[in-house]
Formats: C-alpha cells, structure tokens, sequence
C-alpha cells in the first residue's frame, strides 16, 4: 500500500519513508506484537472510510431521534452544593424549632460527613432569610434573590433532587458523567457526540469558571472531559484573560497564511499515520487541528462584547462588564448560544457553607443572582429562550442542622445528598411551577424524588436523545450517560 | 460432550467431501495418463473413510440435539451412512475402483446437498436472490405468503384465512423470511416454531417468548435488539438480521397485544412504529407530548445528505413528525445553490432560521408551504417582504426582533392568519402601531422584549434575627 502523492508535498526525510510505503515487515512486527486487533481496527475503518462515513457516524445515523425541545443547553452549575434552605425550599416550619435537636425519625440514621458526624447535638438551623411569594405562580423564593424571583414564571423548581454523593468531587463527577468515580465523558461531550456541532466554526461544548467566586472547592478539567469519547468532543474552556483559549492564536510575525499551510501540511502527514495505524484518536487530532484553526476568526468575534449596547450591561448587572464574573460569562453565553453552540456551561465556586452561611451566602447570591435572571430574559426576548434549555443547580444540598455551634449570629451547614432544589427553564420544560416536595425538615423527600440519572435521562431527551439509546462501547461495555438507571421525568415537561 | 461431537459435525463433514473427491480425481487421473500414484489414492481413501465415519458418528448425535425433523434427517443419514460404505469399499476393492469412484462422487454431492437443505433450508439452492422483504412491500406480501404457501407449510393456511390481520399481514412475511429456516417445521432450534399461533404461544426450550403487551419482556422481540454479538441475539450473528422497521413492527404488534386475528386498527403496524419512532414517548406521557399536530412524511434520506453537504445544519422539528428545521449558520453565501439543495425537503421543512442575514430572498421562502416558524431576526426583512410572506398559510411564528420592520409592515402581520407568535423587540414598530397590531390580533403573543428589572429592597438581604 505504497503512497503517490501527486501534488508538490512529499515526505523525505529518512524516518518518515516508512510512511511513504506503509506497513513494512517490521511494522507488521510491532502491530502485531500490539495486537491483532489493531489490524482488524486498520480494516474496518479503512472499509468505513472508503464509504465515506466513520464509523461513528454510521452509528449515530442508526440512532433513534425524538424531536427536540431544545436545540441548545446553558447550565449554570452552583458548585458546592448551594443550601435549599436559603435560596428554594421554604420552610416556615422550621423557626419554632430552631435550635432543636434532629429527630431521629427525620434522620433515620443517615450517614454524615466526618465534618458533623461527632456533634453532640445536630441543631436544627431556620433560614436567617425571608422568603415571598412572587410572580403569577406565587412561587416561595428568597430574599437573596430578589432578580431571579422577578423571572419566577420562567422556571421550574424541582425541589427534590437528590443524589448519592456526599462529598464534591464525587458529586459533581456524579452529576456531569454519571458517575462518581473519573473517567465517563462529561454530559456535554455526550451531546456533542451524539448530536454533533450546530456551528462548524465553534465547539459544541463550551466551559467558562467564574473568576470573581471564592475558589472553596477546586474543580478539575476533567469534569467537561470526553473521557472515553473521541477527544474532539471534550469541552473547550473559555478564559478570561488576553486568549480566550489558549494556544489558539498565532505567535508573533506569523501570519494566518502561514498557519493554514502549515496545518494543511500537518494534516497530511496526520493522514498518513492514521492510513498506516488506523487509530481514532488521530481523526480526533486532525478534527480539533481544524476547529482550532476556524475558532482563531470565530472565538475572537464571538468574544467581543464591545458592540453590546449599555442597555445589555444594565440588565446582567454592575459586574458584567468585569471580564471572568459570572455576570460577563452570562453574557458571553448568551452570544454563544446566539452562534448556535449546543451546550455552554457555566461554573460558579463558592456555595460551600461549612461555616458563617448567613453571611457568606448573600454575596454568593449577589454574584449570581442578577446575571441568572437577565440571561433567561434576554434569552427570552430575542425568542431564544423557547428552544434553550436553562439550568442551575449544585451538585448536592445542605443540612438542615448547623454543623458546629448555632449562633444569633450565624451558623454553617454539612453536605446533603437526600434532597436538595435546582431548576430549569425554557425549551420543553413547564414555565411556572414548582415539582417535588421535601419533607418540613427538607432531610427526606415526599413527592416526587428526581434522581441524578432522572435528570440526565431528562436532559437527553430534551435534547432529542433517548437516554438509554445513546451508548459508546468501550472495554467491551456500551457506557451510557445514565449507567443503567434514569427515568424521564414526565411531570416537567412542557 | 456429546453435544459438542454433534456441534462438530458441520465441521467435520467437510473433510470426507475434500479428502474422498480428491481421491475420485486422483483415480481418474491416474486411469487416463497412467501413472501409478496408486499408494497415495489408497491412503487418501483411508484418510476419507475414517473422516466420513467420524462425520456420521457426529452427525447421527447432532440428529438426536432435537432441533431437526426427523424424517428429513432421515434422509441425509442413510445417504451418508452408504457413503461411507461406499469409501469403505473403494478402500478395500481396488478392481472396479473407477466405476466405484463415480458412485462414490455422486453420492458425496447427493450428502451435502441434503445436508445443506437442513442447514439453509428447502429451497436454499435454487431460491432466487431475492433480498429480505422491504417494508414497504409488506402490506402485499400476503399475496406472497399465499403463493408460497403449499411448499412452506401446510399449518399456515389456518393462519393465512384471517383477513386485515397484522400479524398475517406484517409479522408473519418477517418470521417467515427470517426465523422459519431455523424455526418451523423443518427444524426447532431451541424447541421453538413459530410457524402457528399454537407454537408461538408455546415458546420454546426456555419457555415463553410473547409476553402481550410487553415487548421487552418478550424475547420474540427483546433477542432482535441484542448486540448482534451477543449469544442470545437472534438471528445468530452472519444469518441474514431484521431491518430496524421490521423490528419495529414486531415490537408494535406485542405492544397493541399481540393479536393473531383481526384487529379494530386502522393503522398498519409499520405505520404505528413509525410514528412511535418519529417521537419515542412512552404512552403515559402528558397528552400535549403525544398529540402530534403536525405530520409530514419523511425526507428522502440522499435529499437530507445534499443539503448537509452544503452546510446546512438540520434538526427535527419540535413537536412534529418528519418535520425538519433549517439552520443556516454556517452558509457564508445564500445563493441559488444552496436553496437548490433544499427543493427536495420543501415540504417537510417547518423551521427557517437566517438569523443576522442580509442576504435573505423572500421569495426562495415561499417554496416552503409547509413553514410554520420563521428566524429572521436581525436580518435585513423590509415592511414590503412581509406582504409575501402572507403567502404562506401555516406560518404560527415569526422572529421579527432587530429589524426594520416598521409601521407599514402591520397590515401584512395582522393578514397571517396562522399567527401565534410575534417578536419585535429592537424593531421600528412604533408605540401605537404595537398598540393597533395588539388590538387587531389579540390571540397573537407578541413578546415586546421591554423587561426592566425593579430594584431590589436592599433592606431584605440582612439576616432575620
């Protein structure tokens, strides 16, 4: 299988001749010592590639397809694990009991962190915040978030998710893959693989960390990763310093001509490898190559927020003008989602209230809470809002006791994984209402549990995906989003 | 063990074939240009004969396995046992071994052949190529069943009597095309046929495979969605597999019930799982979700695959069946050829989006007759494209927000009949040209986009106590 290359480039140099005539006997050696199954690999791409289709892409073209509610996702993830008490799940009952130890009928032995495991007493702690009724759906929302709750009849609370993590990192890496332990692809990544991009010039999955949160709890890369998936479906994250994304633009005295002669020349010689090894992760390469290249016009553009009128700052708040603060990033996902991008994800640090949540809490809240509400109303009034999906949440929730001493002045709250709020709005989902109830504790859940895996089905097939179609063999296993679990939530549906 | 000497059989029945036609040759050869080779035909024939005896020895176990009908198993033994005699023989009778030779010959090719009718079936031979039954076929195909009737079995003509049943008319083509060889009355792979109702009702070796009502339960259906690797997966792995529809309609008639008589359905079952398949919404779901008020029938998948070649993005269409939605963001020039690609979805598309276009001729939109939502937001639409875009009869909603569309465009706005929703946020319409559209069209939701938040009472975000 010998190479004739027409066209001027040719590969010369000693090392490189082995390409130009393929497999050699030691080649073969070494394959084979690798694996068979390398070379059965090599043939059955080569036999995909000479129809014209991965693959891949025979697969997902065999794949079921509900239509779609929403085209597109933005999902605000609060991480920490914001408290229920404070924010959603109202609970008036609570303020005669303050101070009072925990029922064991409530508990009902639930196992605690080490953080609050050893108190002598699990005081129960009444929200230090008021809540009101607002909106046409008189919807119970905190004061400390006086903006969201002007945008109430846009949402759909679910006050009874729960998990079953109780600590963060295997929590949100519950929450994004599936499972606690790494290593699945991110939801988005999913999305990617089974939808493709919308827009050819940007990612499918885009990432943006607030700058302006308190760094409590470190998140890792890993959590928008593709994990077994092809690589160009990985989530690409948006910075906020001079390159949004880095390496991406080109270094001094080099122009774009340059690059893309240089890129094509690349992609030629990745071609090559991948004629003589077959290996995916080399369409992967040159896929991301690409991307790159196209994003060094697109992200530029997409990130310039100099032409949004003063109006547009107004409405996400004083901060959206702070390149990195949550309010910017809101602002830069509305543009995204305008440019068609199928899934941004926002992530905002600083919801773990171990200790002081009174006073820590609001100015989480004030980080967030305006730029929330503006993004699903200008979403809203460009028509967007009816085929994006909204989400916000955290990946588990609080205790209703106070971990350490419950003061006047404060008290701090453990992790909670048997119920906790979150909501969604926009493409397919119920506007105006509230699903679940939690107990007056808000400890146990008495209506309508939602689980994790309830909610990815539910995200998927929003999205047109039917969660237990969507696989990806891989170590002899076909690995889905939602494990072997997931329910659609039928009940907040539009 | 002796299972598996009995699997080993259509193995080992290749060797006596191979091994004795070369001896047959070799004698031949050896008659004609007289050469004496004469000490490697008779261990060839040794070597035949041990080899035909060990595959009688299998094949006899493999007949007593149960998945085959006796009297045609019949058969292909007492062929195959005079076979091996016949090697036996030839081995011993060196006189009259070229007369012997040919009988040896033809009764080799006369074996195999019953060998492979067990195997592939009846007709397996001389059947025409004829590829599995499409779907689209399947609604006269039992006019086929009738016609083939007499050589596949007689049990089908009870069956075959029903009229506008499902199950004649969609379910049985696919098992008999598909299932029959391995599963009727010539063979009961696993102690199975499902050439009656009686015996599908019956199940097999490891009981019931119809569970009405419940395909998942029902390996009738559930061994078809296996991975085709899978042990349990039916057809096994290299036999010819069912389409996706045909699984579909199988899945159908176990969810409607599984009846094997006339049913009160007007829909085929191949139209249902359609259906089903266009929105896979379980049957408990909100009504809004299953009421599917628009139905168009599928694109053509080349007409799909020309238009994606020239970048345009496409996705179903919310709440629709068939209906598509068109995304132009990636075109960088809308000219002739792309529209050119989209002709052959004129109908099935519901949704345009040119967002920021200006590039935008209105009347490539009009092909679109079946349009019911239009993007044109930020674009460069004028009062006077509006008047055409009244031709469409099924546009419910229109983007309109960032663009000059002015007073002048409120006549042709309010003349949309279908008209459900409106934005205009960032247009020229000015106050009382709003307030003459809103009076005019009070059934139309028109989202002005004037949201301003209050301020909040800075006062509520001290703490309580």
């Amino acid at each position: 299988m010998g190479h004739q290359h027409t066209d001027p480039f040719r590969l010369s140099h000693p090392d490189l001749e082995k390409l130009n005539r393929g497999l050699d006997r030691r080649d073969f050696l070494k394959k084979t010592a690798m694996g068979f199954g390398a070379i059965a690999l090599n043939g059955l791409l080569a036999s995909h590639q000479a129809q014209g289709q991965s693959l891949e892409q025979q697969l997902l073209d065999a794949l079921p397809r509900i239509a779609p509610k929403a085209k597109r996702v933005v999902y605000l993830f609060m991480s920490g694990g914001p408290s229920q008490f404070e924010t959603w799940d109202y609970k008036p009952e609570l303020t005669k009991r303050m101070g009072q130890d925990l029922p064991d009928s409530i508990r009902k032995g639930q196992r605690l962190t080490g953080m609050s495991a050893n108190q002598a007493i699990l005081p129960v702690a009444a929200s230090a915040y008021g809540f009101r009724q607002y909106g046409q759906s008189q919807t119970w929302v905190s004061d400390l978030l006086p903006y969201t709750a002007q945008v109430v009849d846009e949402l759909c609370v679910i006050k009874s998710m729960f998990t079953e993590q109780i600590n963060h990192d295997p929590a949100i890496t519950f929450f994004q893959t599936g499972h606690q332990l790494p290593g699945r692809p991110s939801i988005g990544s999913w999305l990617s693989y089974g939808l493709g991009s919308e827009n050819q010039n940007l990612p499918a999955f885009i990432v943006m960390v607030s700058k302006d949160a308190s760094k409590d709890q470190p998140l890792y890369a890993r959590l928008w990763g593709n994990g077994f998936l092809p690589s160009e479906h990985q989530g690409v994250q948006f910075r906020s310093s001079k390159d949004p994304v880095l390496f991406l633009s080109n270094p001094e005295g080099y122009d774009g001509k340059d690059r893309q002669e240089m890129l094509d020349y690349l992609k030629q010689l990745n071609q090559l490898q991948n004629e003589s090894w077959g290996d995916p992760e080399v369409d992967a390469r040159i896929a991301q190559y690409e991307m790159a290249f196209k994003m060094q016009t697109s992200v530029p553009e997409v990130m310039d927020v100099s032409d949004e009128p003063q109006e547009v700052f107004d409405l996400y708040g004083p901060n959206s003008r702070d390149k990195g603060s949550f309010a910017a990033n809101c602002l830069l996902a509305r543009k995204l989602l305008e440019k068609d991008v199928r899934f941004v994800q926002l992530y905002h640090q600083g919801w773990d209230h171990h200790d002081s949540l009174p006073k820590n809490i609001v100015n989480q809240c004030k980080q967030t809470d305006q730029a929330t509400a503006a993004l699903i109303m200008d979403l809203k009034r460009r028509g967007m809002l009816e085929d994006t999906l909204v989400i916000w949440g955290g990946e588990f929730g609080r205790t209703v006791y106070s971990q350490g001493k419950l003061s006047p002045t404060g008290y701090g709250r453990d992790h909670h994984p048997k119920c906790f709020s979150m909501w969604m709005a926009g493409a397919g989902v119920k506007a105006g209402t509230t699903f679940g109830q939690t107990d007056d504790f808000s400890y146990n859940i008495v209506k309508d549990p939602v689980h994790v895996h309830d909610f990815q089905a539910t995200l998927l097939h929003l999205m047109g995906i039917d969660h237990e179609q969507l696989v990806y063999k891989y170590q002899g296993r076909r690995f889905r989003l939602t494990d072997v679990h997931g329910k659609l939530v039928k009940g907040i549906l539009a | 063990m002796i299972d598996l000497l009995g699997h080993l059989h259509p193995i080992l029945v290749h060797f006596p074939i191979g091994i004795l036609v070369i001896a047959c040759v070799m004698i031949w050869v050896q008659a004609i240009r007289k050469t004496e080779t004469q000490s490697s035909i008779s261990a060839l024939l040794l070597l035949g004969a041990i080899a035909a005896i060990m595959a009688s020895i299998s094949g006899f176990l493999l007949s007593n396995s149960g998945d085959y009908e006796k009297g045609d198993v019949l058969t292909h033994q007492w062929w195959g046992i005079g076979t091996t005699l016949c090697a036996i023989i030839l081995y011993f009778f060196q006189a009259y071994q070229k007369i012997i030779s040919l009988v040896l010959f033809v009764a080799l090719a006369i074996t195999g052949h019953f060998g492979g009718e067990l195997t592939y079936g009846s007709n397996y031979l001389f059947a025409s190529k004829k590829k599995a039954i499409p779907t689209k076929e399947l609604s006269i195909s039992a006019a086929d069943t009738t016609q083939q009737k007499v050589e596949v079995d007689t049990s089908m003509e009870v069956l075959s009597s029903v009229k506008n049943s499902p199950f004649q008319q969609e379910v049985l083509p696919i098992l008999k095309s598909h299932c029959f060889q391995c599963h009727s009355s010539k063979k009961q792979k696993g102690k199975l046929r499902l050439d009656t109702e009686d015996f599908i009702k019956k199940g097999g070796k490891e009981g019931l495979i119809l569970h009405a009502g419940n395909p998942l339960k029902s390996h009738l259906y559930s061994y078809l969605i296996l991975p085709e690797d899978d042990d349990l997966h039916m057809p096994p792995e290299g036999k010819k597999q069912l389409n996706s529809s045909q699984i579909a309609i199988i899945k159908r008639w176990i969810e409607i019930g599984a009846p094997f008589g006339e049913t009160a359905e007007s829909e085929s079952l191949h139209v249902m799982s359609l259906q089903s398949q266009a929105m896979t919404i379980p049957s408990d779901a909100p009504d809004q979700m299953r009421s599917l008020d628009l139905s168009v029938e599928p694109a053509n998948e080349e007409a799909l695959q020309e238009a994606k070649n020239q970048g345009i993005s496409i996705s179903p269409y919310p709440s629709s069946n068939g209906g598509l939605s068109l995304n132009f963001v990636n075109i960088k020039r809308l000219d002739s050829k792309i529209w050119q690609a989209t002709r052959a979805l004129q109908k099935q598309v519901l949704q345009i989006k040119l967002t920021k276009r200006q590039d935008i001729q209105v009347e490539e939109l009009l092909n679109f007759k079946n349009l019911q939502q239009l993007n044109l937001e930020q674009s460069n639409i004028h009062d006077v494209d509006l008047e055409n875009l009244r031709q469409l009869p099924h546009l419910t909603q229109l983007n309109l927000y960032g663009t000059a569309i002015s007073d002048q465009g409120i006549k042709a706005l309010v003349a949309m009949k279908a008209l459900k929703v409106l934005y205009i946020w960032q247009s020229k319409l000015s106050q009382e040209g709003l307030q003459a559209l809103k009076k005019a069209r009070p059934d139309v939701t028109i989202v002005e986009g004037k949201f301003q938040f209050s301020p909040p009472d800075t006062n509520r975000l001290k703490a309580i106590k």
